[in-house]
């Protein structure tokens, strides 16, 4: 469904669980009544990884049912030898941002599926002119 | 009502018979409380049950999260 899905990221996840997050509000109100919504398989990592280190091990679960829960309305972009490709090409184009791999699959995935909308806080995932969300709300 | 068998570690069975007996009402009930406040209700975002279920008290938690994954890097 390319222009009407939102990409989101790892920033988004934590912002809507914590309540002390400048922009918990904003992704509360969003996560509340969403578009159809993509993400990276690699940022399902990062959010388990966040969750684990900032955290434990039961809040990391919990990230992973919130995953579960959100059910036919993320799809979940898998990362194959393709995805690789795409995600490297953008890693290399902004090489001079050190990009992490999720960031650059982000990039790919957008790019690839036309979406222009991005619920992140990180600014790495507006490098290509998808604005974020954080600054259009 | 159905009805049905839970196992418990000793330890929460003890304290859940405390906390039920200081509410006065059964373990039951307790239970079946404690049930209801976890699962979605109708016609709610099942998701939406972790939305500030977390306090850091950082208004930039979200915005720094390559330091806790990567480690800090400059």
């Amino acid at each position: 469904m390319p222009g009407t899905e939102a990409y989101v990221d790892t920033s988004a996840f934590i912002a809507l669980r914590d309540r002390s997050d400048s922009y918990h509000a904003l992704f509360e109100k969003l996560f509340g009544n969403p578009p159809p919504l993509v993400t990276s398989a690699l940022v399902i990592a990062e959010g388990h990884t966040w969750f684990l280190r900032r955290y434990n091990t039961e809040r990391a679960f919990q990230f992973l049912d919130l995953i579960r829960r959100l059910g036919t309305m993320l799809t979940i972009q898998p990362f194959d030898p393709a995805e690789l490709h795409s995600a490297a090409r953008f890693a290399r184009k902004f090489g001079d941002q050190r990009l992490t791999l999720a960031d650059a699959h982000g990039l790919a995935i957008m790019a690839e599926r036309r979406i222009q909308a991005c619920w992140s806080t990180d600014r790495h995932l507006s490098l290509t002119g998808v604005p974020l969300v954080i600054g259009t709300a | 009502m159905i009805r049905t068998q839970i196992s418990l570690e000793a330890q929460e069975y003890k304290l859940l018979k405390r906390e039920a007996a200081a509410q006065g009402i059964s373990i039951a009930e307790f239970v079946r409380q404690a049930i209801r406040e976890k699962l979605p209700r109708a016609g709610e975002r099942p998701w939406m049950c972790y939305a500030g279920d977390i306090e850091s008290g950082n208004p930039q938690a979200s915005q720094h999260i390559d330091d806790v994954i990567y480690d800090a890097w400059d």
